[in-house]
């Protein structure tokens, strides 16, 4: 949906994405890295367009753009499926040129829980993605089950790893995420020594 | 390659990574589920500190073993 939440900590921002970032995403999403954990992409950019335009007019749906302080976008994330005070984070892809999860996944936890006021996020991670389950698992969110066949990926059905964080233990990641978040500002600062 | 630098690396990643996969060497961030982003960070302050070296924000992202890290601190001292 068009939404006008933007918010910035740790050397970068979150802001919703507009129209004009479909190439960004496109290829973000083809990157033969990334692509391996995410969703079959359609291979034609229009399409991407076409799911811009079609997200805008969906409702409890915040997709942000990752942007550094001199507006480099740096990767994607967003809220979306929020049901009853539930609702799934995820669309996280980061370019490998900065270290920005801790940072990105610290403000997402901020607009969850002290903007959008949920009581509860989950991720559903492909199960083959061991380094972002793991990641999850380090801050805290806790393994409920798994959707078995939850997504194709070049045609193939795969399981995925469902982990929840709810509103009583958010402060408690972002604790840990602080510390590190604050180091990955600081590597971004020191770029161009 | 420094023969003494590549065991002081070997040995603070598997200090950090404290994992059953850690077995083969060099250590490969993709095949090790327990190096992800958080304990990359991790592990880069641990080395800034050990070695007293700054790296920047390009190099912490390009290093994808412990060959990129041995690389980068000879560079670096």
């Amino acid at each position: 949906m068009k939404h006008d939440i933007t918010i910035g900590k740790f050397g970068i921002t979150l802001r919703p994405v507009e129209i004009e970032d479909a190439d960004f995403i496109f290829k973000l999403r083809t990157d033969p890295d990334n692509s391996q954990f995410i969703g079959d992409t359609n291979s034609d950019i229009s399409k991407q367009y076409q799911w811009i335009e079609n997200y805008f007019e969906q409702e409890n749906d915040y997709y942000f753009i990752i942007e550094s302080n001199s507006k480099e976008k740096l990767g994607t994330i967003g809220i979306y499926d929020i049901i009853n005070g539930s609702g799934e984070w995820g669309r996280w892809i980061i370019s490998k040129k900065h270290p920005v999860a801790p940072a990105s996944a610290w403000l997402i936890y901020e607009i969850a829980f002290n903007i959008l006021n949920l009581k509860e996020v989950y991720c559903r991670t492909v199960v083959d993605n061991k380094s972002v389950v793991s990641f999850h698992e380090r801050c805290g969110l806790h393994r409920v089950r798994v959707e078995k066949d939850g997504v194709a990926i070049k045609g193939e059905n795969k399981d995925l790893i469902i982990q929840m964080l709810s509103l009583k233990n958010y402060k408690m990641v972002q604790k840990k995420l602080e510390v590190l978040a604050s180091f990955s500002e600081r590597l971004m600062l020191r770029k161009g020594e | 390659m420094s023969d003494l630098l590549r065991k002081e690396v070997e040995q603070i990643l598997l200090n950090e990574l404290n994992s059953a996969e850690t077995t083969d060497l060099p250590l490969k961030r993709k095949e090790i589920a327990a190096w992800d982003s958080l304990k990359h960070l991790e592990i880069i302050l641990t080395l800034e500190e050990e070695f007293n070296i700054q790296l920047t924000s390009e190099e912490v992202a390009s290093i994808e073993n412990s060959n990129d890290i041995i690389r980068i601190i000879e560079q670096k001292r």
